[in-house]
């Protein structure tokens, strides 16, 4: 079982940094420009057009600017409903699982999620859209992307004669690579989250 | 070099330029002026969205963060003009804090009792659920929104019985009363089951017992059977007649008997309405009557090839005079089972996993003394090919593509592909299809699909936009002062065909603004 929502977090995601850009694009440019001072003919500047060419559209800008570090995604418990991490049902009633917002610190178009069953009779996932109004950082850091629900009925016929059931909640900045009934498989240079809701119901809730 | 050259190599190295200057603008603006927007749209908020105005029926929910005592809560629907901005005001919430009160039967008060989890659910409101752990100083303190709220504590203590207080209102901010009897009500009993027609009744092991209250649904500690059958669950003290609620597993599937006033309870005792003795010997099966083995065979309907059935779940829940009866089995690849199931009206429910062939199933059939073989068809799903297009005809691509039944069973999700279409196996239903997060996009579009048509276009309407702030309603009535709330989640809801659809989310700014996209109406 799961202690707290930090534990649930901290546990079950893991870091696959991209690798840092190298110094090469420097590099190129010197070689660029000793090679344009040396050239007095048509084709050296046709090869010299071509080589800024592929560094403009195959790499990032030689000017100094910060890498492009992937960095994970965010499932704030300041977003997440029901908020307790052990949910006592004493009810019937289907209860709503949500991060009303999910976050990324990097301008992702998509982050991709999937909800899973411990009893491996959930398995659904999808992908939500960088939220359109991004005029303020989530703490000065994160974009902001849709929320994800799910709608838990705990007396669903997969459910209802368990005395627990717990619902994970995973999101990725990859597409998953697969996703079955009881995980899911990141591609490897995204990172993994996520949140669980371990749910203790009680006897009796589905006779209403 | 000629003039010439230069400008080739300029021209190619500002193209290059130009696509990564726009691969950095942020996803979602889509327009700068009216110009670059198809025609018969206009730009606003940097997105194309339809001229036409037209008053809509909205409904809102805002969903504060958790770390401020602003709670979630909902608006219902109303006439808007998506013109205009609109203000939405957020209740404050009420602080409900105190103790809850061990008691013994002279209403004596002890300092402390066990732990457990306090749950307040809003009346009419399935996702508003505040629960607090109460520690063993048996304090509690929550933010609530004013309201009636259906109040029960579970305490940690297995053999302990939940307990319900009923309705409060909670209406300003209070130190209800809550009081938890310290003493209950232990009922040992034993019970035997025959493990076939025809064989001698034996003890049954590790079944779930459980007493259900008929007028309240309260219920009681779970007991559980030990080697002998023997079992003791506890029951709180008050005035009560109670079902017996029976469930074990066997031959690997599950059979759940329900005995109707099987026990009445004053607040001294509990009495055994089913037999004479005191001491609760409860036999499945003189009570169930000849319940006679049953082969239960599941089948592809007329014409379809039968597949396996490893993984459907089918469910019988009977009626009959004396209670109930209910089995689950997981199916293997034959899709038969053997069953001992009383005569009596079923309700048959046949849940099948996404991928399997044929269409789920919810019928009633009627099983009597002659029915020794039970056969259910069930017929094919329906395969579904959808292409989506965007305002301008080109593919979706990426879209997430949810379909709803509209009984309100799991929708399935999936994402179209690069040509923006969609195939996948629906049950014989109608569905609605709502789409939303497409690449590069801000579209959303809610549809119906009917299975006489599996094959459909589904054009995505253009956008509007909706503009407004969220205000904070002052706790203190005296403070006329309403305050921005920010970092609020709004969701826009849209009535379709009688159920509430999401058509737009956003967040307040720190002004408490926001803008929200959501899809124009089709005409």
């Amino acid at each position: 079982m799961l202690g707290s929502d930090t534990d649930v977090a901290e546990s079950s995601s893991y870091k696959t940094l991209n690798s840092g850009q190298s110094g090469a694009e420097a590099g190129w440019a010197s070689v660029i420009m000793r090679m344009a001072r040396a050239m007095h003919f048509r084709l050296a500047w046709v090869l010299l057009a071509n080589m800024i060419l592929s560094s403009c559209v195959a790499a990032p800008p030689i000017e100094a600017e910060p890498p492009d570090i992937n960095l994970p995604p965010l499932i704030d418990p300041d977003r997440i409903l029901p908020s307790s991490a052990i949910i006592a049902v004493t009810s019937s009633n289907e209860i709503v699982l949500e991060a009303s917002q999910l976050f990324d610190p990097n301008p992702e178009p998509q982050l991709f999620y999937a909800w899973i069953a411990d009893g491996g009779w959930l398995s659904q996932n999808a992908r939500v859209q960088l939220s359109v109004d991004q005029e303020d950082l989530y703490r000065d850091i994160y974009y902001r992307f849709d929320g994800v629900q799910y709608a838990f009925n705990p007396c669903n016929p997969n459910v209802r004669d368990k005395k627990s059931e717990t619902i994970f909640l995973y999101v990725s900045d990859r597409s998953f690579l697969e996703v079955t009934n009881t995980s899911v498989t990141p591609d490897e240079d995204g990172y993994l989250e996520v949140w669980a809701w371990v749910f203790q119901i009680q006897p009796g809730v589905c006779d209403e | 070099m000629k003039r010439t050259d230069i400008l080739v190599i300029l021209g190619v190295l500002a193209s290059g330029c130009t696509a990564a200057s726009e691969a950095s603008n942020a996803p979602g603006v889509r327009c700068i002026a009216d110009s670059e927007c198809p025609s018969q749209l206009i730009c606003r908020y940097d997105v194309c969205v339809s001229s036409e105005v037209v008053p809509r029926k909205l409904a809102f929910r805002m969903v504060p963060p958790n770390s401020t005592t602003w709670k979630p809560q909902s608006i219902s629907a109303s006439t808007i003009d998506v013109e205009d901005s609109v203000t939405i005001a957020l209740l404050p919430s009420i602080r409900v804090a105190g103790k809850l009160l061990y008691v013994n039967e002279a209403n004596q008060v002890r300092p402390d009792g066990p732990s457990g989890v306090l749950t307040f659910r809003r009346e009419g409101q399935n996702n508003s659920l505040e629960q607090y752990r109460v520690e063993s100083d048996s304090r509690y303190s929550t933010y609530l929104l004013p309201g009636r709220y259906d109040v029960s504590f579970v305490p940690d203590d297995i053999s302990a019985p939940p307990v319900g207080f009923g309705l409060r209102e909670f209406v300003l901010d209070t130190d209800p009363e809550l009081t938890v009897p310290v003493r209950s009500i232990s009922v040992t009993g034993s019970l035997r089951d025959s493990p076939g027609v025809g064989r001698r009744a034996e003890a049954v092991q590790n079944a779930s017992v459980v007493a259900v209250s008929r007028t309240t649904g309260a219920v009681s500690s779970v007991g559980t059977t030990d080697a002998e059958g023997f079992f003791t669950f506890n029951l709180l003290p008050q005035q009560e007649l109670y079902d017996l609620r029976v469930s074990y597993e066997t031959n690997d599937y599950l059979r759940e008997i329900t005995i109707f006033r099987a026990l009445e309870c004053t607040m001294a005792q509990c009495s055994n309405l089913l037999g004479d003795d005191d001491t609760f010997q409860v036999s499945l099966e003189a009570i169930v009557g000849d319940a006679a083995q049953r082969q239960v065979n599941l089948t592809a309907a007329r014409g379809e090839l039968v597949p396996d059935f490893s993984g459907v779940v089918m469910e019988m829940n009977g009626s009959m005079p004396w209670g109930t009866a209910r089995v689950r089995r997981t199916l293997d690849a034959s899709g038969s089972f053997g069953a001992r199931l009383p005569d009596g009206d079923y309700e048959v429910v046949v849940s099948a996993p996404q991928t399997f062939p044929l269409s789920s199933k919810r019928d009633a059939i009627s099983v009597g003394v002659d029915d020794t073989s039970i056969t259910i068809p069930l017929g094919p799903k329906v395969n579904a090919s959808l292409e989506v297009l965007d305002l301008e005809n080109l593919p979706g691509i990426d879209a997430r593509v949810e379909f709803q039944r509209l009984d309100g069973s799991d929708p399935i999700v999936m994402t179209s592909d690069e040509n923006g279409m969609v195939s996948v196996l629906l049950e014989d239903a109608k569905h609605r299809i709502v789409i939303t997060a497409m690449q590069n996009g801000v579209a959303r579009g809610v549809f119906n699909w009917d299975p006489m048509v599996p094959t459909m276009t589904l054009q995505l309407p253009a956008a509007a936009v909706l503009t407004g702030s969220v205000l904070g309603a002052p706790a203190d009535v005296s403070n006329k002062e309403w305050q921005t709330v920010e970092d609020v989640a709004v969701q826009v809801l849209e009535n379709y065909d009688g159920s509430q659809v999401t058509v737009g989310e956003t967040t307040t700014r720190a002004d408490g603004t926001f803008r929200v996209i959501i899809p124009a109406p089709v005409r």
